[in-house]
């Protein structure tokens, strides 16, 4: 007996040993192949052999079941090692060999916001590898932003021509501003003042706030019409019917070549526009697409050119509702000055101001005519502060009936049905939809880790801690009387 | 490199280290007690470095390295007195100059740049689990003192103190170092989906933590007849947990979850 106890000894030095070992290897393995070095048959093994070490130590010696303390420790190992043994893959696929248990052990889940799915795919989201028994629905996702200093940021943005890989080259630089004193421009010799800075504001017009088609003629004759469908003009000389035919608040190109499509992207009017047919006396019929900011396309005309005018606003004026700043700025190059607006409109993120054709620089680049011009624009733009938190709201469904439902957040996960759902990824696709990437884990073997670490940790402080402190009270006592 | 000289917070703990050195030079003296006076002002003044840094963060600080090494400072001493008082283990000079090292880092190495929590790290089990490895780790830098000391004594009447010293130093850290692995597994468990990820801190906890296992068995088969083995497995946990300390955190070998590198 004693020299089995011996052997059971020096065999668990052996271990530990092996372990340490294995786990320093583990360390220079890092985290993915180390989980397949662990999971490895030799290690099933090893796992098993630990398992019947710890239990002949509870058998054979009699210490660690009288202390309650060592039994603690002990007994709480030996679940670790069983819980982590049944939860592990091996663990899953033996369950699924005798008892045809269905149960996935890792997966990952990508649910639209809206959608629901039970459809569980491997880590990299690509296969399906199972099914739920019950789906996940994700009702909402939203992510919430931390505050930053200066939420409002006047930044100049500048495109130079990469010289080797002819591609723009965009740089950024943030100006430092303070009301009533002159600060350089970056990339420019131009100099700004900012004159008032309104932080919730609202535009203001004066006269016609309508949107209006300005066609000029090759004589530099003006003439300007309201833009909206079916409004029309007869130019004469040569004669031509002019007819606005649909308007864009963002217009959008989808698909290239002969299948591509025009549309109107609903949101902020970040490119307004107008369709408008050209009919001339001889019967010919053109289109042409106008855009507000910016170049004509379609085929285009030598005799006149067109413009899309969109009302833009003179001014602006405090309103607390909106919440959007405003920013009145003076600019100084060579020696001319100008007063500019800078106004953020509603659902909007910025104010761009370009500052080629206002400071009257070289727009042309080195580079030939095909080439993409230089940009140089300022913005007031919103910056937005580091991640707090991502939150799915989520409900489950079985049947069609809705079973359970959880805000899940990092660190708060949903658990139904034998698995636990984390909030671990998310993204949109290219319509603007939200999606949210849950990792999913099955629960089996968890309760029994669980009691684990509470027996071994409670039979650790009692052995080490409160044991002697209550043999030192009880001896002061004595002492004592 | 980081220096501090243009803050409030880098002068604490430069105030507070200086105390700690001359607290070191004066327990060597022949007379203790300006040294433990000055012993305690470092411990003051540590004290108030990390409440300082608490509420400037508005967080418990106990992100990143700088904050995990200004509060391992604050511990040594309250340390040193709850060793001499209850288990006989002398507070000596060295547990001063601990007290130095150990704000070293904090005080030119690390950056003190207070940092938003990611939201991974916005969780009630952050604090505990961290605080339990500090603690553990500040322990078993004593026990390690302990056992240099009975590496060095050894044959002469004080090695045995020693040798009992070290035993009842890692009694006293070992359910601390344990209680830091369960809470950081527990942790690891709600916020990535496993209790355990195979990642190299987590492995390198786990050769600290069974280097301090071994010495229990090893102690049982041997009792007291192999008193320098005893003491160099104890050296060997301790050089286990400087790797998980720090080179498990900053050297790009072991890339994982827990790398703080940025």
């Amino acid at each position: 007996m004693k020299q089995l106890r011996q052997i059971l000894l020096w065999a668990v030095l052996v271990g530990i040993g092996l372990l340490l070992v294995l786990s320093v290897l583990g360390s220079f393995l890092g985290d993915e192949r180390a989980r397949v070095l662990f999971n490895s048959i030799p290690l099933v093994v090893f796992w098993v052999l630990l398992l019947g070490l710890l239990s002949a130590g509870l058998i054979y010696f009699k210490r660690l079941i009288h202390s309650a303390g060592l039994l603690g420790i002990h007994l709480g190992s030996l679940l670790i090692l069983v819980g982590a043994m049944l939860g592990s893959d091996s663990g899953h696929s033996l369950a699924a060999m005798l008892f045809g248990s269905k149960k996935i052990p890792h997966g990952y889940m990508q649910i639209y916001e809206g959608q629901t799915s039970n459809r569980i795919l491997d880590s990299k989201g690509k296969t399906e590898i199972g099914k739920l028994p019950f789906s996940v629905g994700l009702k909402d996702f939203r992510i919430d932003y931390y505050e930053v200093d200066e939420p409002w940021r006047l930044i100049v943005e500048s495109a130079l021509v990469d010289k080797e890989s002819h591609k723009n080259k965009w740089l950024q630089e943030h100006i430092k501003w303070t009301e009533g004193q002159e600060v350089a421009i970056p990339f420019t010799q131009a100099r700004l003042e900012v004159l008032q800075y309104l932080e919730s504001a609202r535009p203001t017009y004066t006269g016609d706030t309508r949107p209006l088609l300005e066609i000029t003629q090759a004589d530099g004759q003006k003439s300007t019409f309201t833009a909206e469908v079916g409004q029309e003009l007869l130019l004469k000389d040569p004669q031509v019917r002019v007819e606005i035919m649909r308007i864009f608040s963002n217009l959008k190109v989808q698909g290239t070549g002969k299948g591509h499509k025009v549309i109107n992207v609903p949101g902020p009017p970040k490119n307004p526009a107008v369709q408008v047919k050209l009919e001339r006396a001889g019967g010919e019929t053109t289109y042409q697409y106008v855009y507000a900011h910016g170049q004509v396309h379609g085929q285009e005309d030598d005799e006149f050119k067109l413009r899309y005018v969109f009302a833009e606003p003179d001014g602006a004026e405090p309103d607390p509702n909106t919440g959007l700043p405003a920013m009145e700025i003076l600019i100084k190059y060579k020696d001319t000055s100008q007063r500019v607006w800078l106004i953020v409109h509603k659902n909007q993120t910025y104010a761009r101001l370009p500052l080629i054709g206002l400071l009257g620089l070289e727009q042309k680049d080195d580079h030939g005519e095909h080439a993409h011009p230089r940009q140089l624009s300022l913005y007031l733009a919103k910056m937005q502060g580091q991640i707090k938190d991502y939150k799915s709201d989520l409900v489950v469904q079985e049947e069609g009936h809705i079973v359970d439902s959880k805000t899940i957040e990092v660190n708060d996960p949903l658990h139904y049905g034998g698995y636990h759902f984390y909030q671990s990824s998310y993204g949109s696709n290219k319509a603007g939809q939200w999606y949210t990437g849950l990792s999913v884990t099955s629960d089996t073997g968890l309760a029994l880790v669980y009691i684990g670490f509470a027996l071994m940790a409670g039979g650790m402080f009692w052995l080490f801690w409160f044991k002697p402190i209550l043999v030192y009270l009880s001896k002061r006592r004595s002492d004592a009387s | 490199m980081h220096l501090k000289f243009d803050t409030i917070q880098g002068w604490l703990i430069y105030v507070a280290m200086l105390s700690f050195l001359l607290a070191f030079a004066g327990l060597l003296g022949k007379s203790k007690k300006p040294g433990r006076a000055l012993y305690a002002v470092g411990f003051v003044l540590s004290v108030v470095a990390f409440v300082y840094r608490w509420y400037h963060v508005g967080h418990v600080p106990l992100q990143n390295l700088f904050e995990v090494f200004l509060c391992l400072g604050m511990l040594i001493y309250p340390l040193s007195i709850f060793g001499e008082r209850f288990l006989g283990v002398r507070a000596g000079a060295i547990d001063a100059l601990i007290g130095f090292i150990i704000l070293f880092p904090a005080g030119f190495v690390f950056n003190a740049e207070p940092q938003r929590l990611p939201p991974a790290l916005q969780s009630w089990l952050f604090a505990p689990h961290v605080a339990a490895y500090m603690l553990a780790y500040v322990v078993m830098a004593k026990a390690s003192i302990q056992a240099v000391g009975q590496l060095l004594y050894q044959g002469q009447g004080e090695g045995g103190g020693y040798e009992l010293g070290t035993y009842r130093m890692v009694c006293l850290g070992f359910p601390l170092l344990s209680l830091g692995l369960i809470l950081g597994s527990w942790w690891g468990k709600i916020a990535w989906g496993d209790y355990w990820n195979w990642d190299p801190k987590e492995l390198w906890s786990l050769v600290s933590w069974l280097v301090y296992l071994g010495y229990f068995h090893f102690r049982y088969i041997f009792g007291k007849k192999r008193p320098r083995i005893n003491s160099l497995i104890v050296l060997g946990g301790f050089l286990a947990i400087i790797i998980t300390l720090l080179w498990a955190n900053l050297a790009r070998v072991f890339a994982g979850l827990h790398s703080y590198v940025s």
